[in-house]
Parts: structure tokens; C-alpha cells; sequence
């Protein structure tokens, strides 16, 4: 039996204890616009995030991937090496409304993220069916927004606001401002007609492609405007389908290659030989460790892609030592140290 | 239409087609460009240039060819294979795909590609797992006592359904930005990937057993009255059958090998099949095979020819062969009395 001095000492006990926590928590908030305009309020201190769809679990891999609560999808044994340790005991929670896997509400709420990083290709494309469940799991989330690569210096800024980690994102984002700046000028500086036409060969056939306005092969904008393909691309996915007849009548001056397989064979091949670009030696496989350089998925990775692949179509006007700056770009983006030797692994498999 | 007259017209049309379709392609090329490089290849006749040579050599004979030559064996493979499971379980409304070897091929195909490295091993992986798909239904239906032809039904429908759940076990998780589309679109059929060498491995092995069903074809008919008949015509009808259904599931296994999956081909043609011929399997399963090979080159033509992409084979077979199949719906009960 409870006597009535007991009773008021525990409630008294108990509103002070939700005063403490709660107004703790309301005085120790910031209310931010995030990049689709909405207004968040957000924890002050954010121990663990959670980024739901693969292209935020992605910039959060640059930005400080011990920070996350759970990843969106697994990561290759080979590729763990570059990753520090904190990410290889990470449960796999999945995606919330588009691929892949999806998540386990349960499991998200489990890890305890203080934030939810969300990511749209535009204000417009966000997602009803996802914002129903974030609704649900009481959790602040904020949109990064990036439309094209040139958004990224601004998307790491904005999560650098956010997370408290300016300094980092800072030296991201001048590093991304400046290879796009320096790409364009390159390439403005060559006269069209100079410019070499490029075929993307997807596919272990080596005959699937993208159309040239699709966001899979944003770097052949970026570097020239020269993919063979022209078409209005219908659908996110992409990888249509060609004929090796097409091919023949586009005949590219280079070839970047997706898949290991078809890259193997298409110099030996009787087909293939019929294409200037593989006579020239010029079909270059693109690297893909941890993530893809070009494309699948587009990812920041492509920062460091977009020179690789100005260097390769304009050796003689883009003159740099795709090894050393590859290096330097995993020092920074990824925090590892490769060797020279490594990183000839990584471009030349 | 005569008898005697029905397979040389059907072969004269199979040349014709395959003759029509080597000039059909995104590369515009003349016909006189056509003969010329023939009539030097073969006869040494003419002059060319040796650039100009070795680009009509590849357009016709690596990339047409090859094509024509895998829709040929394609499109038999799937008509005989249609046509013999359909005489022998007694009912015009069963595919090739009824003992589940198309949905475990493409559980195979897709088991490799998210699995291994090489294509030879996707190969492999597929060819495997059509097999083992096919074994499954026949052990189901061997377990229980009673009607084989229904207890193979639902065998079949068993196993189909557990391949099936499998496939979408390795597209949930496959990589979505680059092994998932490259699953999807394989499964959409196609014929891009066939060349010279896989051509040989499994153009050998169905060519040879259309060859022992067309042999067959009279334990067919056998069958097709029902066990008790064929039984009392001193037919071991477990065996005959057995070989009938391994037959049957090798050539289709191979067609997905070859070209993914191509769904409809199986179905119909052995309909058309009946309604020129009638019901006497001696005549439908070669006729069936010469009539699904001329089928599947017109079906791969268009796919090629239509837009700058390729339209995936099994979709066109699907948009060409459903409305088709309405139509003749009312008149396919012909073949059967």
C-alpha cells in the first residue's frame, strides 16, 4: 500500500525527471532547412545516423561512415579493406521505398539513429510511400537533394551543417567544386569535332548501353557530350539493349567497358576487332573498388571518375597521374593509404 | 495440303526465311553486297576490299548468322518440345515449361549471375538447375501412388512454383544497380549473346534430340490414347516416357542457355502445327519443328529490326503470340479429333 507522501514524492520524482529530459532535449535542438526546403529540428548532438536508399549510405561513406547506425547493403568481403573497423560489425537494415532490400522498420528503430539522412534526385521526386513510413518511426530526418554531380559540393555542405562535421565536408566539397571547374575548362577548350565519340558497354555482352541524357553516363556529359547513344532515356533503370549492328554503325573512338568478362574477350573478338575503337586500343574497364568509378551506382566516386575518364579521352590536353591522384583522392574521400601498387590493382584488374 | 508436299514447302520456306533475314539488320547492306561477298568467299569470284571484306564477313556471318542459326534451333526446340509433351499428357494447354525446366533454368541463370564470375559457369548453372527442376516434379510425382499424368501436373506445378519463389530470392538479393537489370533483361530472352562456340555445345545436343523425338514421335501417338491403350500395345509406357521427358527438358533446358527466357513458341506453334497437319504426331513433331523455327528467325527479325534498341525476344513472342492464340483459340480444337 502506498501512502499519499510516497505517491507525491514519485510523482514529483517523475516530473522532474520529464522536465529534465525533455526540456534538456528542446533547448538542446536546431531547427535547420534542409535541401527540399523543409524546415527539421535536430537533435544537438548527433551520435548515429541512418541513411536509408544507397546514394545517402554512399556520401555518408566519405563523409564519416562510423557514424552510421546500419548499412543499406552489403558490402564486399574484398571491399571491406577500405572501410575502418567500425563498419565491419554494421547490421544490414536495407532501404526504405525504392531498391534493393528493404528495410526492417524494427530493426532501423533498434539501432537508435538520431537522424535519418534522406536522399531525392529533386524536390519534386520525393517519395510519398517513404515519407509515410519515416513518419512513423518518430525519428528527425533531413533531404539532401542532387539532381547532377555538380550538386555535391553543396549536399556536402549541407550534411556537414548538419552533423557538425564542417571541417571534413569543407575539404569534400572544395575538392569536388574544383575538379568540376577544372574538368570544364579541359574540356571547353576542345573544339568539338576534336572530341572523341565514347560507347558505354554494358552487360557481359557488352551490348547494353544508356542513352546520353540518362544519369548513368553523367561523366560522358561532363567530359564532351560524345556518347553515341543519343536518345531520350525512358526509365531510371536504364541498360538497354543494342546490337552489335548498332554498334558497328556508331564504330566509337573509345569504348568504356562495364564488366570485367566483356572486357576480356573484345580484343580477341573477330566482332568487335570491326570497331575503330578496339583496332586503336582504346576500350578501358572501369574500376570498380570499393565502388564504381562511372556508374552502378552513381555514386561520389565519380568525382575521382570524371578525371579518369577526361585523362583517357584527352591525354594530351589533360595531362595528370591518374595513380597518384587516385591515391589521393582514396586518402581523402575514403581515409585510406594505398600503395602504388594497390592502386595498379584497382585501375587495371 | 498434301502430304508429300507439306515438309519440302515447309524446308523451301525455312531457306527462304533464313535467306531474307540475312539481309535484315541495323547495318544497311545491299543485296548485290550480299552475293558479291559469297560468290568471292566461296568461288573466289569478284574483287573486294580486304576492309570491306572483313566487315561483310563479320555482319554475316558472326552476327547474322549465329542469330539465325540459334532461333532455328531455338524455335525447334521449343514447338518439339511443346508438341510432345502436349501429345502425351493429352491436352493442348501444356508448354514446355509444365515440369518446371524453364523456371529452373532461369534460377540457375540468375543463381550465376549474382554468384559466379565467368558466363561459362552461369551456362553451366542454368543448364543444371532446368535439370534439377524437371527432377523435382517427376520425384513428386513419383512419391504418391495414382494418376502419373496428374500427379506430374501438379508435380510440375510444385516445382515451377518453388524455382520461381527461388529466382526472386536471388533478384531481392542481387545487387540493384548492376546484377538486377542485367537478371531482368536476361530473363526477357535474347539472342545477343550467342556466338560460334555455345552455339556448337548446344546446338549439338538438341539437334540430336529433336532428331530421337521425331524417331519417337510413334510411341507418341501411342501415348497419347491414354496408358491402358498404349499399355496393351505392349508399350513399357513409364519408360517411354521418362525418355521422352528427358529429351524434351535437355532442348528446352538449352534454349535458355542459349537465349534466356522465350515463352509462347512452345504453345502455340504446336497449335498451328495441328491445324495444317491434324492430330498424327509422325507428321506434327517434324513439322512443328521446321514450322517453330521459321517463327522464332521472323520473331527475332523483328525484335532486331524495329528500333535503334532491341525489343527482348521473349516479349515479342509474347505480344505476337497472345493475340494470335485468341484468334485461333475457337479453331485449335481441330487438330485434336
Amino acid at each position: 500500500m502506498f501512502n499519499k507522501r510516497r505517491i507525491r514524492i514519485i510523482t514529483a520524482i517523475a516530473v522532474f525527471l520529464a522536465v529534465s529530459v525533455f526540456g534538456v532535449d528542446a533547448a538542446k535542438a536546431l531547427t535547420v532547412t534542409d535541401m527540399a526546403g523543409r524546415k527539421v529540428t535536430v537533435p544537438d548532438s548527433i551520435r548515429k545516423v541512418y541513411a536509408p536508399s544507397p546514394y545517402g549510405s554512399y556520401i555518408m561513406y566519405s563523409i564519416d561512415p562510423s557514424m552510421l547506425a546500419g548499412l543499406n547493403l552489403p558490402i564486399r568481403d574484398e571491399d571491406m579493406k577500405y572501410f575502418p573497423k567500425a563498419v565491419r560489425n554494421l547490421p544490414l537494415i536495407g532501404s526504405i521505398g525504392g531498391q534493393g532490400r528493404t528495410a526492417n522498420i524494427e530493426v532501423l528503430l533498434k539501432a537508435k539513429p538520431d537522424l535519418l539522412i534522406m536522399w531525392s534526385a529533386s524536390r519534386s521526386a520525393i517519395n510519398d510511400k517513404a515519407e509515410e513510413t519515416l513518419k512513423k518511426l518518430n525519428t528527425p530526418y533531413v533531404y539532401a537533394v542532387a539532381e547532377s554531380l555538380a550538386d555535391y559540393p553543396d549536399v556536402y555542405q549541407f550534411l556537414g551543417k548538419v552533423l557538425k562535421k564542417e571541417k571534413r565536408t569543407k575539404q569534400l566539397s572544395s575538392y569536388s567544386r574544383k575538379t568540376l571547374n577544372e574538368i570544364k575548362d579541359v574540356v571547353s577548350r576542345i573544339p568539338a569535332k576534336k572530341r572523341p565519340s565514347v560507347y558505354y558497354a554494358e552487360g557481359v555482352d557488352g551490348l547494353s548501353t544508356e542513352c546520353d541524357d540518362s544519369i548513368h553516363v553523367e561523366l560522358l556529359k561532363l567530359a564532351g557530350d560524345t556518347d553515341v547513344h543519343r536518345c531520350h532515356t525512358s526509365c531510371h533503370k536504364g541498360f538497354e539493349k543494342v546490337s552489335m549492328e548498332q554498334v558497328m554503325l556508331y564504330n566509337p573512338d573509345v569504348i568504356i567497358a562495364q564488366e570485367k568478362v566483356f572486357y576480356d574477350k573484345v580484343f580477341k573478338d573477330p566482332v568487335w576487332r570491326n570497331i575503330k575503337a578496339v583496332r586503336e586500343g582504346r576500350v578501358y574497364l572501369i574500376p570498380r573498388h570499393p565502388f564504381n568509378w562511372f556508374d552502378r551506382p552513381p555514386s561520389f566516386m565519380r568525382i575521382l571518375g570524371l578525371k579518369w575518364l577526361t585523362h583517357i579521352l584527352y591525354p594530351a590536353e589533360y595531362r595528370i597521374d591518374i595513380i597518384k591522384e587516385a591515391r589521393e583522392f582514396y586518402r581523402l574521400f575514403l581515409g585510406v593509404e594505398l600503395s602504388t601498387q594497390d592502386m595498379k590493382k584497382i585501375l587495371y584488374p | 495440303m498434301k502430304r508429300n508436299l507439306l515438309f519440302p514447302a515447309l524446308i523451301f520456306l525455312l531457306v527462304l526465311t533464313v535467306a531474307f533475314s540475312m539481309t535484315l539488320g541495323r547495318y544497311p547492306l545491299a543485296l548485290s553486297d550480299i552475293a558479291g561477298f559469297f560468290l568471292f568467299k566461296i568461288f573466289g569470284a569478284g574483287s573486294m576490299e580486304f576492309e570491306r571484306y572483313n566487315l561483310l564477313g563479320s555482319l554475316l556471318l558472326d552476327i547474322r548468322m549465329p542469330r539465325i542459326l540459334a532461333a532455328i534451333l531455338i524455335g525447334a526446340s521449343l514447338a518439339v518440345a511443346g508438341s510432345a509433351f502436349q501429345a502425351m499428357f493429352v491436352n493442348p494447354l501444356v508448354s514446355p515449361s509444365l515440369l518446371g525446366v524453364l523456371a529452373g533454368a532461369s534460377f540457375g541463370a540468375a543463381l550465376g549471375m549474382v554468384f559466379f564470375k565467368s558466363w561459362v559457369a552461369v551456362q553451366v548453372a542454368t543448364f543444371l538447375f532446368g535439370f534439377l527442376a524437371v527432377l523435382v516434379s517427376v520425384g513428386i510425382a513419383r512419391m504418391h501412388k495414382g494418376n502419373t499424368l496428374l500427379l506430374l501436373v501438379l508435380g510440375g506445378v510444385i516445382s515451377s512454383a518453388l524455382f520461381t519463389s527461388l529466382l526472386s530470392v536471388i533478384k531481392y538479393i542481387a545487387d540493384p544497380y548492376n546484377q538486377l537489370p542485367a537478371i531482368t533483361q536476361w530473363l526477357m530472352g535474347g539472342l545477343s549473346l550467342v556466338d560460334g562456340k555455345i552455339l556448337l555445345t548446344a546446338g549439338i545436343p538438341q539437334a540430336a534430340s529433336i532428331f530421337l523425338v521425331c524417331l519417337f514421335s510413334g510411341y507418341l501417338n501411342a501415348l497419347s490414347m491414354g496408358d491402358e491403350e498404349a499399355r496393351a500395345l505392349g508399350i513399357s509406357v513409364e519408360w517411354i516416357r521418362m525418355l521422352l521427358i528427358f529429351l524434351a527438358t535437355l532442348m528446352s533446358a538449352l534454349t535458355v542457355v542459349l537465349a534466356g527466357m522465350i515463352g509462347w513458341v512452345g504453345l502455340i506453334i504446336p497449335h498451328i502445327t495441328r491445324m495444317l497437319v491434324g492430330p498424327n504426331n509422325k507428321v506434327v513433331i517434324p513439322a512443328s519443328a521446321l514450322i517453330g523455327a521459321i517463327y522464332l528467325i521472323v520473331v527475332d527479325d523483328v525484335s532486331r529490326m524495329l528500333f535503334n534498341v532491341e525489343i527482348p525476344i521473349g516479349i515479342t513472342t509474347s505480344l505476337i503470340g497472345i493475340p494470335f492464340f485468341a484468334i485461333i483459340l475457337r479453331k485449335a480444337k481441330k487438330g485434336w479429333n
